[in-house]
């Protein structure tokens, strides 16, 4: 089409061309002919008649020259388009995969999918709104988490100081602060971390009925009855075995405990049988055998078995005990004995169990330090240490550690000190037939008889007397270090 | 593998648009042409936005850890108070407990989706040891590691399996 249109053109300028130098040839010869006319002539009018058509010839002419140059920009306009649409009919690359009408921006990289103008606009790619409402949506969730978090800021303080009293391993600290809380907090405010650790450390201690009670309170019987609350129904179900077993085992051993007297192999024969005890129907009653064994140590004990029999009886009590929930019952003993018949090993395991449930258990840091007193060469110093330990981590007003620091200073030599431990120990908890004879033993080594006598004689109002050992030393048969390490458990 | 890590990223969603639209708020301003920008689609670019390669190491250090930072920050703040009040003192309360249980879904959600996909991970490392300065080299390598290793752990679902951890750790 557009050649043909070219053609034309051309066809025309050649014509225009030639009809160009035909009318100069024309106008040369015509000039010529009117100047011969002119001088054959000599005439004014012709000469003017002249002049006007060389005029219009010449205005003819200037027409003309005009047009083919015209022509000529229109031909040179036409060629350039030939050569552009020539050029796209050459370009073989790839188009973008966007727009699909401009060519790829190679220089990205051979296989760049896109073109220049589509990578422009993908850089500011929209950002979705979903993202940024999704944001908002957190943020006023958080806020108003945080606003229904602010009423429990004062329960949240409470419970937190006792949860990380409880996971320091100070239980006591942490079962009375939760017990407080627990009183007196609202249903919606009650913190199931509170509850459940108090449980837990009120089996652990053997505050088992309080326990129950816990239990009941928070949880209602469906709620017990849901596979991930088992463990507290168990609770409620042993717990009321172990009432169970005690009240049986109690009317047995009622007498030994009352300091009555017994017929021992009677109450051990009748402790064993609890082993096949059966109701009226031929059920089993299910003692337990923890206690069966522990309170057989119990008369063993009354009867001042040797100390290896006493813990062979109370290692019975510790593998009756397969979940390990009543160690409270004779783990304090059993520590102990380990460590009167010297077995180091066997006192320092039984100490970190008990340190393990709880810190503020002064009576595992007496079993450890036990072992030393008990030492083939008491160790006062290391008796100290281990005590220092007991009255930094004992609980509030728990001064049990006294005695043992006032033994540990006697052996050590320092009897001034062992007495000022001991009149403050008086002073502040109870007497005992063990601390008063300790202490009227401490006063006899600083040569105060005084207290002496005050001692013996509140033991004798109390009906009891004065251990030998005391007066042996008084009378100078026994050294002060053999006084304080004989294993009979008076002093 | 690409099933369960598509189901957590769905399960997870909340922190998916969240994760991409960092990115995305990134290559905007890097000026590198994001190619998609859908953050919820059914394989293993959900909650990344198609992007090429930042070309220079801070870009790619950048794509790779502000979403991170920003993800990371988020789920401590938006866990703290639920992890402590509901899943720590387990405080019974009905509005706080739904509160606080939405608020930790943001969390999880937030913490799963933190870390960038392993492409664009090796490409930070790429970037910033070979193209990078010395000083970038020594200011980028914790979060180098963090991200690098990270990537790793979302893409085989172990931040999921932590996540999960966690809670029965707090619960317990």
């Amino acid at each position: 089409m557009d050649e043909n249109k070219r053609d034309e053109i051309q066809s025309e300028e050649e014509s225009v061309n030639t009809d160009a130098s035909v009318t100069g040839e024309e106008t040369a010869q015509t000039e010529e002919a009117i100047k011969e006319t002119a001088d054959e002539a000599g005439t004014d009018g012709l000469a003017q008649e002249l002049e006007e058509l060389r005029d219009m010839f010449q205005q003819e002419l200037d027409k003309a020259t005009q047009e083919a140059e015209n022509q000529e920009t229109l031909i040179q306009e036409l060629d350039e388009i030939q050569e552009t649409h020539d050029e796209v009919e050459e370009f073989t690359g790839r188009l973008c995969e966007i727009c699909e009408s401009n060519p790829c921006a190679e220089e990205y990289g051979e296989d760049y999918p896109y073109c220049q103008e589509c990578r422009n606009a993908m850089k500011k790619y929209p950002m979705r709104a979903s993202g940024i409402l999704m944001t908002l949506l957190m943020i006023a969730v958080f806020i108003a988490s945080a606003v229904a978090g602010t009423e429990y800021i004062e329960s949240f303080m409470s419970v937190s100081e006792y949860a990380a009293y409880y996971d320091t391993g100070r239980l006591m600290t942490a079962l009375n602060g939760y017990y407080a809380y627990n009183s007196s907090a609202e249903s919606d405010k009650i913190s199931m971390k509170a509850v459940k650790d108090s449980i837990e450390g009120f089996v652990k201690t053997g505050y088992v009925s309080d326990a129950t009670a816990l239990i009941e309170k928070v949880f209602t019987e469906k709620q017990l009855k849901l596979p991930w609350n088992k463990k507290y129904a168990k609770i409620v179900e042993d717990a009321d075995m172990l009432t169970e077993s005690y009240y049986i085992i109690s009317e047995i051993i009622t007498p030994v405990l009352n300091g009555e007297e017994f017929d021992y192999d009677k109450v051990m024969a009748e402790l064993d049988a609890l082993y096949e005890a059966t109701d009226d129907e031929g059920n089993s009653k299910g003692i337990n055998p923890v206690f069966i064994e522990y309170y057989r140590y119990v008369a063993m004990s009354v009867m001042k078995k040797e100390p290896t029999e006493l813990l062979a009886q109370l290692e019975k009590a510790a593998l009756a005990d397969k979940d390990g929930n009543l160690q409270w019952v004779y783990l304090s003993n059993y520590a102990n004995l380990a460590a009167m018949c010297g077995d180091l090993e066997l006192t320092e395991l039984l100490y970190d169990r008990m340190i393990g449930t709880s810190r503020e258990d002064v009576n595992a840091y007496i079993a450890l330090a036990s072992y030393y007193r008990y030492a083939d060469t008491p160790d006062a110093d290391k008796m100290l240490e281990i005590l220092e330990d007991a009255k930094a981590n004992a609980y509030r007003e728990d001064i049990s550690y006294m005695p043992y620091m006032a033994i540990a200073y006697m052996l050590k030599g320092e009897g001034a000190v062992a007495l000022e431990t001991m009149e403050q120990y008086m002073s502040m908890s109870g007497y005992t037939v063990q601390t008063c004879n300790l202490f009227a033993l401490c006063a006899l080594y600083n040569g105060d008889e005084e207290i002496y006598s005050e001692m013996k004689e509140v033991l004798e109002t109390g009906g009891y007397e004065i251990s030998p050992l005391v007066e042996k030393y008084r009378k100078d048969k026994i050294t002060i270090t053999e006084a304080l390490t004989d294993k009979g458990g008076d002093i | 593998m690409t099933g369960l890590y598509i189901l957590i990223k769905y399960l997870t969603f909340p922190g998916a648009l969240v994760r991409g639209m960092w990115e995305q708020a990134v290559c905007r301003m890097c000026k590198v042409p994001v190619e998609d920008n859908r953050y919820l689609r059914r394989d293993e670019m959900i909650s990344h936005v198609e992007h090429e390669f930042m070309p220079k190491a801070q870009g790619a250090f950048a794509i790779c850890f502000v979403p991170f930072f920003f993800n990371i920050l988020g789920a401590i703040l938006f866990g703290t108070i639920p992890a402590v009040m509901l899943l720590y003192l387990q405080f019974r309360g009905l509005f706080l407990g739904i509160t606080c249980a939405v608020s930790y879904w943001f969390a999880i959600s937030l913490f799963i989706n933190a870390f960038p996909l392993v492409e664009d991970a090796l490409n930070m490392v790429d970037k910033v040891y070979h193209k990078g300065n010395i000083l970038q080299k020594i200011i980028y390598t914790p979060g180098v590691l963090i991200c690098f290793a990270g990537a790793y752990l979302e893409k085989y679902c172990l931040t999921f399996v932590f996540a999960v951890a966690l809670t029965l750790g707090i619960i317990a």
